[in-house]
């Protein structure tokens, strides 16, 4: 996604639908969309239960 | 609805022979009755099922039940059964159903049938089909694509979401396992996030964890190269 390769969806022995690549295509583009979007909230939930400035300097010598 | 003899069917069938070879859709007779034996199939079915007349009838039975593809059967004669009329005359029966062709593939067609008596009581159904493989793919692939976006933006947490869309993604392939990795470390590692197995083939989820992307190279290169790859066997 964006050149940037961060998984992908795989089906495996399929039976039907062959063909159909589109389908996956197309499912890649919002499962993309969920997967930013669910690292984003966790990120913001991060960040408002802890203070970045702090820990920072807890960790540096 | 009485239109002619039983001995007369044959003769008017190769009257037709002109219809049979042009015409765009496959037609077919066969009686209203428990097997539903074939009396008559046009060159265009076989055509497009890729069969001779001797391999279709050894592959139907020469009967519309075993022409009708098993998981599809009870619907389609059930439908066809039901809605099939007795006793009007210009009524019609439709349904659609897979076949299989004599390669193996399985396509859909959409079948519009007309029951028939003749002048000695017999009934037959005249059925004209056409192919609606393609139609019923884009059909299947939109319904399942909403069924994901619809799971995507719904209030159901992430973990579900997900499995949401590994379910569409299983069914509408019916493969034997239907996977989501990510890859991460800057490309350098993968694991396997969510896995959807058929019956009876064991999860292989807790071995592709943290694994180094270097084990599947030729495949990643592939997948940084294109939208989608194939991996045949």
């Amino acid at each position: 996604m964006k050149g940037k390769l961060i998984g992908f969806i795989g089906v495996a022995n399929p039976t039907q639908n062959i063909t159909s690549h589109d389908f996956l295509q197309n499912i890649g583009f919002f499962v993309y969309d969920a997967m930013q979007k669910h690292e984003i909230n966790d990120r913001i939930l991060a960040l408002s239960l802890k203070d970045e400035l702090t820990v920072i300097a807890m960790t540096k010598p | 609805m009485r239109i002619m003899g039983p001995t007369d069917v044959s003769i008017k069938m190769k009257n037709i022979d002109f219809f049979n070879k042009n015409y765009p859709g496959g037609f077919f007779a066969y009686k209203a009755d428990d097997d539903g034996e074939f009396v008559f199939v046009s060159k265009f079915l076989l055509d497009m099922l890729g069969y001779t007349i001797e391999e279709f009838k050894k592959a139907t039975g020469n009967t519309f039940n075993g022409f009708v593809y098993p998981a599809d059967r009870p619907n389609a004669l059930g439908k066809i059964n039901a809605e099939a009329p007795t006793s009007k005359d210009n009524a019609f029966n439709s349904c659609p159903y897979r076949v299989k062709k004599k390669d193996g593939n399985l396509i859909w067609l959409h079948d519009e049938g007309h029951l028939v008596t003749l002048d000695n009581g017999t009934k037959l159904h005249f059925v004209v089909v056409i192919d609606i493989t393609d139609y019923k793919r884009v059909l299947t692939s939109q319904s399942a694509l909403i069924a994901c976006i619809k799971a995507l933006s719904s209030s159901e947490g992430f973990e579900g979401q997900m499995k949401t869309v590994l379910e569409s993604v299983f069914t509408y392939y019916e493969g034997s396992r239907c996977v989501i990795h990510s890859i991460y470390n800057g490309g350098k590692k993968m694991r396997n996030e969510y896995e959807r197995c058929a019956d009876g083939v064991p999860s292989i989820s807790n071995l592709l964890q943290n694994v180094s992307t270097k084990n599947f190279g030729p495949f990643i290169d592939s997948l940084e190269k294109h939208d989608y790859i194939m991996v045949r066997q």
